[in-house]
Parts: structure tokens; sequence; C-alpha cells
């Protein structure tokens, strides 16, 4: 399963737009990794990421399947390294 | 001017102690007399605008005086800060590589002040760097829609930025709940005083929307935009909430109380230009 955002827009801001763009996937396989493919994108807000993997979690998803690829920017990718981290940590918490 | 005018001018306390007085018992008319103002910052600008703003939200008849000074005049047309009032206005329209004008923020869909910080910085400074700016911009006018309203993700207010020599600054203001309010809606203050709720606000994973003390995936924005700020040379943030202000600079985060309570959250930052 694989999640284009640049079929969302180049940048990405605000908790809203993640909860829309997974309210459009309409068929969610849970038992497959979730790739979020983030080619062509230029930049993600941390809460942006981590509302992304809150909905995604609300859909049954396991943090731990989705799959961040196709980031160009090694200092986003950094920061989405390090949201997922921290939202993995929080959730396995909670 | 009669004497049910509720008279504001650009200070920052004329505004504060006007909008209290202005939500406890509405005037006839409001007077936003600018005659004085020999210079305008961004955070002038952005208060001025939500004052405009909540006075024509209420229904008040409202009459502005223009500053005398003409480089101020012109300044604050440039910048929006009396667009769709209706009022005549010397708008001088110039380029806008040093700055954004006044935006109201509505929603968390704020990707436009991305694209617009990038335009106005990208040319002067790294890509890596003008992208963290831009960020900071984002989270912070998201947190407006999240949490200033009386309801969650109902919160309007004001951004404004400019660049003034190798500086940019950025000013967001709202007259909403405020941090305490915003803890204090959602239930979540746990015994905690205004400035403990403003200083814990700055801790990854903090958030009044967030339901447990354990944290949870809200709070992210401004503990990011903090790291940011004190990851550049010299950047300051400044944070004013109700009865609570904070202070981010050289590393360090400085907790107090303001000579004058605020209506919402005022914030200032200043990064440097490398």
């Amino acid at each position: 399963m694989r999640i284009e955002l640049r079929q969302f827009g180049k940048v990405f801001s605000g908790r809203s737009r993640a909860t829309e763009i997974v309210s459009m996937i309409t068929v969610l396989p849970l038992d497959e990794v979730v790739e979020v493919d983030l080619s062509e994108v230029e930049w993600a807000t941390k809460s942006f990421i981590s509302e992304l993997l809150f909905q995604l979690r609300n859909r049954g998803i396991d943090p731990e399947s989705v799959k961040f690829s196709g980031v160009a920017d090694a200092e986003l990718e950094g920061r989405i390294i390090e949201e997922f981290k921290r939202f993995s940590s929080v959730s396995q918490a909670s | 001017m009669d004497d049910s005018t509720l008279v504001l001018t650009h200070t920052g306390k004329s505004i504060a102690t006007g909008i209290s007085e202005l939500r406890k018992a509405k005037p006839s008319k409001v007077c936003i007399d600018l005659t004085e103002a020999k210079w305008l910052r961004t955070l002038d600008l952005a208060r001025i605008r939500c004052a405009i703003d909540l006075v024509i939200n209420l229904g008040v008849s409202l009459s502005i005086l223009h500053p005398r000074t003409k480089s101020v005049q012109n300044y604050a047309g440039r910048m929006g800060l009396f667009e769709g009032t209706g009022y005549e206005y010397p708008f001088q329209r110039r380029s806008s590589d040093s700055f954004f004008p006044l935006r109201r923020i509505t929603n968390d869909q704020n990707e436009d002040l991305f694209d617009l910080s990038s335009r106005i910085f990208g040319e002067r400074i790294p890509g890596n760097y003008v992208r963290r700016v831009s960020d900071a911009f984002c989270e912070l006018a998201d947190n407006v829609y999240f949490h200033s309203g009386e309801d969650v993700n109902s919160g309007w207010g004001y951004v404004v930025a400019q660049t003034v020599g190798a500086t940019a600054g950025i000013a967001i203001v709202d007259f909403g709940v405020g941090f305490y309010g915003s803890y204090e809606r959602q239930s979540t203050l746990r015994a905690r005083t205004e400035l403990q709720i403003l200083e814990d606000s700055f801790n990854v994973g903090e958030s009044s929307l967030n339901p447990s003390f354990q944290g949870g995936h809200r709070g992210i924005g401004l503990a990011d935009v903090l790291e940011f700020v004190h990851g550049t040379d010299q950047g300051t943030l400044e944070v004013r909430s109700g009865r609570a202000r904070a202070v981010a600079r050289a590393g360090k985060l400085a907790v107090g109380v303001p000579l004058y309570r605020v209506a919402g959250t005022w914030i200032h930052m200043e990064v440097p230009l490398p």
C-alpha cells in the first residue's frame, strides 16, 4: 500500500491536511506495509507527520508498519525519523 | 468623540486594556487613534489588525485616525493594516521581497505562509535554514487555529513578517483564550498556574489537547520552534499570554509576569538571516 503525497501538494502543514489525506483512502489493508512516498515533496511539518501517523493508527495501522520513502532532503528525513520514533514511543505507552 | 467611545492607541498596553474593556462593556463606538505612532513594529500591526477585526465582528462602530507621520501611514497601508475596512488610505504597494503583509489565520492549512516565507527569505539564506524559518511560521499560525478559540479548532488571528537588515521578524497575534484558557477549556490544567502552563507548553508532547499527563501525539509545534530559535545565533522568541510571558534567548527560556495582562496570545520571533 503506497500513499503518494505529491498527489496532494508539495508542502504539508497542519493536522487537518493529514486527516483529509487519510480519509480519502478507502481501503487500508491492515496486514501490509504502508509506504508514505515523499517524492517531490518539499517539506512537511512535524505536526503533519505526527497527525498522519495518528490517523493511520486510528485506521488500524500499526505505526511500526509505516515506512517513509523518497525523501530527498536530508534534514526533512532526519525530522521525520525523529517524529516517527517519538510517535512510536508515545503509542506504545498509551 | 462622546463619552461612550473607547479609544485605543497603537501601544501594547492600550490595546490590551482596551480589548478587555471592549469585552466587559460594549461601547457604542471604538476609535483606533494612531496619530501619535512614530513607528509600527510587526507586533503592533498584528494586534491593531486583530483589534480592528474584533471591533467589526462585535458590530461596534469603528473609526480610525491614521498616523500623522507620512512614512508610518505608508508602511501601515503597505502592510495591509486597513484592507477591507472601507477606509480611504494611501496604499502604496512596493516590492514585497522584504515582508509579507498581514494575513488572517482561519484554519490550519497555512502552507501558503511557507511559500511566502520561502519566497521572501529564500534568496538570501540557505535552503535548509529558510525551510526551518518557514516551518516555524506554519507551526505558530496553525496553533492559533487549534488553541485560541472558545472551542478547539476555531481560533483566528493575524500573522505578519518583515526583514530588517539581517533579521527576520514575525509577529502572530490572537485575542483568544490564551494558553491558560486553552488548558482550562480542555480540563487539562492539573492544578498548574498560568506561568507553569506557559513554561510547560514548550516541552515536547505537552498540549492542552493531550488527554494524558504522560503526553500524546499533540504538542510538537511550539517545542520545535523553540528548538529552532535556540539553534540560531541570537534568535529570540517572545510569547505573551494572559498574565504570563516567556522569552527564549541564547539557549535559555525565561518565564515571568509581564507588566500588564494581554488579550489572547502575542508572539514575536526574530531570527538572524545568516
